[in-house]
Formats: structure tokens, C-alpha cells, sequence
């Protein structure tokens, strides 16, 4: 089939698109009364407000879930993710967490939120950060968590197999928070976050200046074996170094292969 | 030959999946695009035909599917082996760069959502090449003014593109039943028009406020529906490639899960028996 079967086609598709336009703005906001006139004998209202509150449900439902951890900081959560659907349209291709993303950005741009509420919304930002991430990266994770799926036999290896050099989780963002609303209760703030997954969790650590110093040095650089990775680190020794490595492993950030 | 038969594939229906009655799987797109995944969505497990069910293609749109979202879901197809895809006929948004309005209307029914609907899946099934793929009659709760009906709209696009049919049984019963048709008549109109067909089977529930049939997945398979797949079989012979049962709420025990797969096949087979 090609565009030649559709004679006419570049009158009838501009009508479409503005059909369509009218009728998924409409729908989308729950305006239905905006479509009245386009519906056939015996279809009424009533039969397409079911569609739209079934739809406004399901995603007020699906975005309270995705921003559950602002329960702690909102008392009146439910009715912003209310206000918020009501006003803004769902984007095209909404996948995963791009309504979340774009709930948070229409709540910062509201009231000055409080220091506490500021970080929960750079946790769950952060946490999208790390999604979109491994998205645009897949090759990168899969081939790290492979890596990280064998990290317990590797592990014993690092210091005599030679041909083993350590890989950085490639998937990594990093958020500060101001106050320890998300933090132990003796955590220095603010405190720089890293956020990183590990298989399909998303994990946090706040790092040791020596911790944040190797995972520098790695970034800089292709995967070192661990004798050039001793060469190149003057500030500890073999076995802090040795220590170091396999506190990053066990955490998900460091693997080898 | 008989159709291959399984499940649409749910946490909650994974520990049957090697039910000797299962040889088919549908993957959910949605579900299985989760960018932190490591695994292939269906682990270790084999099977003779599976198949890929996507939400937002949105097929009846003024425009094509954005090729991100088409090279996700052809990943999500290579990497479980997937023979094919399916999508639904309705619009989920108005078009590139649009709004989304979260789950699929009819389009209207006329002859300009019809080119736009066969221009779109040309463009699918170029892109997918030998991943078939498959266009699901949807249930709607309501329709747009048009000037032809859902089986004729439904018809052409199968014989004009050459795509297969997803005939959602509960689908049909629904609309036969909210909105006053014949669910044997639309069958028996529409499977000529299919070279290829693939089959959804669920159980819903008649909602007596509204007074209407709701395809919610959330019950047994009805026996209006079975009937009406007894009559698809016949009436397809040879056609239906596999017939997945979906259910997405108040999840069946372990045997609920087995019963209902294998009366599917027992029914396959009798049909089969009968040709």
C-alpha cells in the first residue's frame, strides 16, 4: 500500500488531524461536553463520562503509587495529583515515569516547597533520572549488572587475576539533600546521594571521601586492573584499596570482568 | 492444525505457565518495558508461539507511532522470540507531540480514520517485517459519529493492509451486548476479510447501573463468550495461529488458572475434531 490509494489525502488527513486534536484534547481533560455534538443517536454523555473517569482513575491511581514517597511531606497529596490531572494532559507516549516527572515539575512550580519537600522530590526525580538513564543506556546496564552478577567469584580474584579490570556501574546520578528527612539521623547534610541500580532496584549510598575518590578516578578513565588502579592511587594502600573495592562491589557500584 | 493456546503472561499466572495445556504467551508490552530490566520478560521458560500486545501504538492517530516506541517494542519482541505484535483499533492520542488520553477510543468510523489507520499499519508492518502483525477489536463504551460500522471499518482495514486479526471475543460480546448487534453476525462478517487471526478471550461483568457489559478481566470466561469462540473455531479453520486468555483482576487460585486453560484447548480441539 502507499500514499497514491488516497486520492484527496492531503485535504481529508489536515480535517483528520484536527478531528482527532479536538476530540483527544477533549478526552483528555475529561471536557466532554465538547464532544456532545459528535456523537451518534442512543450514545450519550453519560456513556463517555465512563470513559473518562475510568481513565482519570487509573492514572490518578498509577501516579500516587509512582509518588508515594511525597505522602511523608504533602498532607494533601491525593488532592494535587487530582488538581494536577485535571489540568494537565497526559503527554504522548507517556511511558514509565514521565508523568511523575512532569507531576513533580508542576508542583515545583506552584508553592516554595519546604526543605524536607524539596528532598523527597529530588529522591524521586533522582529515581527517574536513573530510569530514563538505563533507558537511553541499556547495552552499558546489562552488560554491568552481567558483570555484577558474577561479582562474588570475581571478588576473590581482583587482587591476582590480571586480566580483570573493574567496570563502574554506568548507571549512576547524583542529588544533595539538604536536610535528613530521607537520611540517617546522625548523617552530615547536606549529603551527596548516589543513586545507581542494582539489577531492577534503585539504590542510595552516601559515600566515604575515599569511596567517592575511587569512583572519580574510574569515571576518568577505561577499567583499570586492580595492580594500575594501585599504581595510579597514592593516597591508601593495597589493602585499604583491596577493602574499598570490594565495599563498592558488594554495594552494586564496582564489578569485574 | 490447532491453534497455539496460553496465557496473557501476570506475576500472579507464572507458576503454571508450564501447565501442559500452555504453549503460547502473550507479553504485555507496558509490563515488560521496564528500563532497569537484566532478564528477558519470560526467564527460562519456552514456547511454541508468543506474542507481544502493545497499548499505544494508537494505529487510528494522524500520525505513525514515533519510532522510539516502535525499536522498544520490536526489543521487547527479540528478545523473548516473538512472532508477533498486536495493538488495538482506536486512537490513545491525538498525534506526534499530542496529549494521550490513557486508554483507546474507537476511531471515528469513516473513510478518512480509515486511510489514516492503513497508512499507520504499513508503517508497522514495514518496520516489523517478519514479526506479523495483529490489529484487536476493541470494546468501547462509546462511539463517534461515522459513516460506516465497526465490522465494515474493521473489514477493509484487514483486506486493505493484510494484517492479522486479533478477534477479542469478549470484545464482541460486549459491544453486541451494550450496544444491540449481533456478536455472530460481526464474526462471521469479519474472518473472511482475515488471512491471519489470533483470539482474547476474558470474563467481565454486566455493571446494572450503567446497564451495560464491562470487559474488565476481572471474572471467569463467561459461557456466552465460550460459545462464541466455539463458533470463531469453526468459522476460522485453519486461520487462528493462538488464543491467549487475559485476566487482570481478582486473580484465580492456581487451579482457576489451570481449569480455564485447558477448557480453552479442550474446546480448540473438539472444533479441531469437528473439521
Amino acid at each position: 500500500m502507499n500514499d497514491t490509494a488516497f486520492p484527496n489525502s492531503d485535504c481529508h488527513r489536515a480535517d483528520y488531524r484536527a478531528q482527532l486534536q479536538r476530540y483527544a484534547r477533549a478526552l483528555a481533560l475529561a471536557h466532554n461536553d465538547q464532544i456532545s455534538s459528535d456523537l451518534p443517536p442512543r450514545i450519550t454523555l453519560a456513556h463517555v463520562k465512563m470513559f473518562t473517569d475510568g481513565n482519570l482513575d487509573k492514572r490518578c491511581d498509577k501516579l500516587l503509587n509512582q509518588v508515594e514517597l511525597l505522602n511523608e511531606v504533602y498532607d494533601d497529596l491525593e488532592e494535587r495529583v487530582i488538581r494536577y490531572i485535571r489540568t494537565v494532559p497526559l503527554s504522548a507516549y507517556d511511558t514509565g515515569c514521565t508523568d511523575a516527572e512532569h507531576f513533580l515539575e508542576w508542583l515545583l512550580r506552584g508553592d516554595t516547597p519546604t526543605a524536607e519537600q524539596q528532598d523527597c522530590i529530588v529522591c524521586q526525580r533522582s529515581r527517574h533520572a536513573v530510569e530514563f538513564l538505563a533507558r537511553e543506556n541499556r547495552l552499558a546496564h546489562v552488560r554491568f549488572q552481567d558483570l555484577l552478577s558474577i561479582w562474588d567469584r570475581t571478588a576473590r580474584e581482583l587482587e591476582q587475576n590480571s586480566n580483570l579490570r573493574l567496570h563502574l556501574n554506568p548507571i549512576r546520578v547524583t542529588a544533595t539533600f539538604q536536610t535528613r528527612t530521607l537520611l540517617d539521623e546522625e548523617a552530615d547534610v547536606p549529603a551527596r546521594v548516589l543513586f545507581f541500580p542494582v539489577g531492577t532496584d534503585i539504590r542510595t549510598a552516601v559515600l566515604e571521601p575515599a569511596g567517592e575518590s575511587l569512583i572519580g578516578r574510574l569515571e576518568q578513565s577505561e577499567p583499570p586492573t586492580f595492580d594500575e588502579l594501585c599504581h595510579e592511587t597514592n593516597d591508601c594502600q593495597r589493602e585499604e584499596l583491596l577493602d574499598l573495592c570490594h565495599e563498592l562491589g558488594d554495594m552494586g557500584l564496582v564489578a569485574c570482568g | 492444525m490447532l491453534p497455539a493456546i496460553g496465557y496473557a503472561v501476570r506475576e500472579q499466572n507464572r507458576p503454571i505457565l508450564d501447565d501442559p495445556a500452555i504453549n503460547a504467551a502473550e507479553i504485555t508490552f507496558e509490563r515488560a518495558d521496564d528500563p532497569l530490566r537484566v532478564d528477558r520478560y519470560l526467564h527460562d521458560a519456552e514456547f511454541d508461539y508468543v506474542s507481544v500486545h502493545a497499548l499505544k501504538l494508537s494505529v487510528a492517530s494522524p500520525d505513525p507511532p514515533a519510532g522510539h516506541y516502535m525499536r522498544a517494542l520490536k526489543a521487547i519482541a527479540q528478545e523473548n522470540e516473538a512472532r508477533s505484535v498486536s495493538d488495538h483499533l482506536g486512537f490513545t492520542r491525538d498525534g506526534e507531540g499530542g496529549v494521550e488520553m490513557g486508554h483507546f477510543a474507537p476511531p471515528p468510523f469513516t473513510e478518512a480514520a480509515l486511510d489514516a489507520t492503513c497508512r499507520n499499519i504499513d508503517v508497522i508492518q514495514r518496520y516489523f517485517g517478519d514479526i506479523h502483525f495483529y490489529l484487536e477489536n476493541i470494546a468501547w463504551l462509546f462511539r463517534f459519529t461515522g459513516t460506516m460500522d465497526e465490522a465494515e471499518f474493521l473489514e477493509r482495514v484487514l483486506r486493505k493492509t493484510g494484517c492479522g486479526w486479533l478477534l477479542d471475543v469478549t470484545n464482541v460480546y460486549a459491544n453486541g451486548t451494550n450496544h444491540g448487534y449481533d456478536p455472530y453476525e460481526f464474526i462471521e462478517r469479519v474472518v473472511p476479510a482475515a488471512d491471519r487471526m489470533q483470539i482474547h478471550l476474558a470474563g467481565g461483568f454486566y455493571d446494572e447501573q450503567a446497564g451495560m457489559y464491562i470487559d474488565s478481566h476481572s471474572h471467569p470466561i463467561p459461557e456466552p463468550v465460550w460459545d462464541l469462540y466455539r463458533f470463531a473455531l469453526d468459522r476460522a479453520p485453519g486461520k487462528i495461529d493462538a488464543v491467549f486468555i487475559e485476566r487482570d483482576q481478582n486473580f484465580p487460585d492456581e487451579e482457576g488458572w489451570r481449569q480455564e486453560v485447558r477448557l480453552a484447548r479442550k474446546i480448540a480441539e473438539t472444533a479441531g475434531a469437528v473439521r
